[in-house]
C-alpha cells in the first residue's frame, strides 16, 4: 500500500522541519489527502516517492510559514505585555544552540541541511523535491554548513580537540 | 581530514540525534483516519485508486504508472475502432435487406430470357446443376426444395417464395451465362464454315457446351417454353458440331448451316441473351 510505504519517511521529515507532533501529523496528512486527489496528475517518468517528497516538502514549508507569521504575530503581543519583565536566561547549552542556529538558517539553507545532514537525502531527491538542480542543493548545503559553523564557532575548540 | 570537516561531521551527528528528534513510533492509524476523512471517501475507495497504478520496477521505490497512462495510446483507438466496426455490422443487419431480398430481382422475371441486372458472370456455368444447388442449397429434388433447416439464424429463414425466386434466378443466370458462350462459340464456327475449314478446339468446346446445353434441359431452367426449344435447337445444332470432322462432307456441313440458318438459332440466342450493363 503506498500509504504505508511512504508514510514513515513524510512523517519524519515533517516533524524535522515542523519540530512539533501535531503539525508534522497535519503536514503528513496534507501530503496524503493532496497525493491520492492529484493522482491522474502523476507523471510516470519519476517514482512516487520522488513525487510524494516534492508534495511533502512544499505543504510543510508552506505551512511553517504561515504557523511562524501567525506566531510572530501572538509573539509581538505578548512582548508588548510582558515589556520591562527583564529575565536572565542561562546561558544555552550545545544543544539548544545548535537548534537555534538550524532554526535561524534561511529557508532554503536550513530545508536542504536537514533533508541531506539530517534526515539522509540524497543530492538527487532534494533537487526533485525542491524543483532544483543538484548542484543548487550542493552549494546550499556547504552554506548552511558554514553558517553552522560561524555561528557555533565558540563551541569548535573543544569539539575538534 | 580538516577541522571543518571534523566540526562538520559533529555537527550532523549532533542535529540527527538532537534536531527536531521524531518519536520512534509513527502515528500512522491517526493519521491514515484523517487522510481518509480528507478525501471524502473509504479505504475501498482509496484502495481502487492505488489499484490504478502499477509498478514498472524502476527508480528507487518502483515508478508507478497510473492505469491509463499504463495502456498505450493506440490500444484505445483500436479498440475504439474495433468497436463502431462491430456496431456498424450489427446495424447493418438489423436495418440491412436480408439475403433472400439481396438476392431477389428487381423486376420479377423468374422464367424469362430477357434482360436482368444481375451480371451473368456471377453464376458459373462450368456445372450449372453443381453452381445451382450450391446457390439454393439444395439437392436436385425437383426444385421444391426444402424447408430451411431449425435452428438456423434469421439470415436463414428464407420464406419457400423467396427460396424459389432465388432458385429461378440462379437457373437464368446460369442460363444467360451457357448462352451466351454458346453464341461466342456458334459464331466463330460459322466463321470457320464459311472459310471451309474446321478446327479441332471449336469441336472440343461444342462438346462441353452440349454436356451443359443438357444438363440446363434436364433442370427447371428448361422449364420455360420458350427457353427449352432454344435449348433443343441448340442441342441438336451442337450434336452435329461435335459429330463432325475434316473429313465430313460438304452435305454435312450445309445441314449445319442450314440448322443455324433455317431455326434462326444464332439470332434467338442474341436476343435470349441479357444485355449487359442494363
Amino acid at each position: 500500500m503506498l500509504y504505508d510505504q511512504h508514510v514513515d519517511r513524510v512523517y519524519r521529515l515533517a516533524y524535522r522541519l515542523a519540530g512539533e507532533d501535531e503539525l508534522a501529523r497535519d503536514f503528513t496528512q496534507e501530503t496524503f489527502i493532496r497525493a491520492f486527489q492529484r493522482l491522474k496528475d502523476f507523471r510516470s517518468d519519476s517514482s512516487f516517492g520522488t513525487w510524494i517528497h516534492t508534495i511533502a516538502t512544499s505543504v510543510s514549508l508552506n505551512g511553517l510559514r504561515k504557523v511562524k507569521k501567525f506566531r510572530t504575530r501572538e509573539s509581538s503581543l505578548d512582548d508588548a505585555l510582558t515589556i520591562g519583565a527583564v529575565t536572565r536566561r542561562a546561558e544555552p547549552d550545545l544543544k539548544e544552540r545548535l537548534r537555534q542556529a538550524i532554526d535561524n538558517l534561511p529557508e532554503g539553507y536550513r530545508t536542504v541541511f536537514v533533508m541531506h545532514d539530517v534526515e539522509g537525502y540524497t543530492h538527487e531527491e532534494i533537487a526533485a523535491a525542491l524543483g532544483v538542480q543538484p548542484g543548487t542543493s550542493k552549494a546550499q548545503l556547504f552554506r548552511a554548513r558554514a553558517k553552522l559553523r560561524e555561528a557555533l564557532a565558540d563551541f569548535a575548540g573543544e569539539w575538534v580537540s | 581530514m580538516s577541522d571543518e570537516d571534523r566540526m562538520d561531521a559533529l555537527l550532523r551527528q549532533l542535529a540527527a540525534d538532537e534536531y527536531n528528534r521524531p518519536p520512534e513510533i509513527v502515528p500512522r492509524e491517526q493519521m491514515w483516519e484523517a487522510v481518509l476523512s480528507g478525501i471524502g471517501g473509504s479505504a475501498a475507495k482509496l484502495g481502487r485508486w492505488e489499484s490504478g497504478i502499477a509498478r514498472t520496477g524502476s527508480g528507487e521505490q518502483g515508478a508507478v504508472l497510473p492505469f491509463h497512462k499504463r495502456v498505450p495510446r493506440w490500444v484505445y483507438y483500436a479498440v475504439a475502432a474495433a468497436l463502431l466496426l462491430a456496431l456498424g455490422i450489427q446495424v447493418g443487419r438489423l436495418l440491412g435487406p436480408s439475403p433472400a431480398q439481396q438476392l431477389a430481382p428487381r423486376t420479377t422475371q423468374p422464367d424469362s430470357l430477357g434482360p436482368t441486372r444481375v451480371a451473368p458472370e456471377s453464376v458459373s456455368i462450368g456445372n450449372p446443376r453443381r453452381d445451382m444447388a450450391a446457390t439454393d442449397g439444395r439437392s436436385d429434388n425437383g426444385g421444391k426444395g426444402s424447408p430451411p433447416p431449425k435452428g438456423s439464424g434469421p439470415e436463414r429463414q428464407i420464406t419457400p417464395d423467396a427460396g424459389d425466386d432465388i432458385r429461378a434466378r440462379a437457373y437464368t443466370v446460369a442460363t444467360a451465362q451457357h448462352l451466351t458462350e454458346a453464341e461466342a462459340m456458334l459464331t466463330s464456327f460459322k466463321g470457320d464454315l464459311s472459310q471451309g475449314r474446321m478446327d479441332a478446339e471449336i469441336s472440343a468446346w461444342g462438346k462441353d457446351l452440349l454436356s451443359n446445353t443438357r444438363l440446363l434441359l434436364d433442370s427447371p431452367a428448361a422449364r420455360d417454353p420458350v427457353r427449352r426449344r432454344l435449348l433443343q435447337d441448340l442441342e441438336l445444332v451442337l450434336v452435329q458440331i461435335v459429330q463432325l470432322s475434316p473429313n465430313s462432307s460438304a452435305r454435312d456441313r450445309d445441314l449445319i448451316k442450314g440448322a443455324l440458318t433455317d431455326d434462326q438459332v444464332l439470332t434467338r440466342l442474341r436476343t435470349a441473351i441479357p444485355v449487359k450493363g442494363t
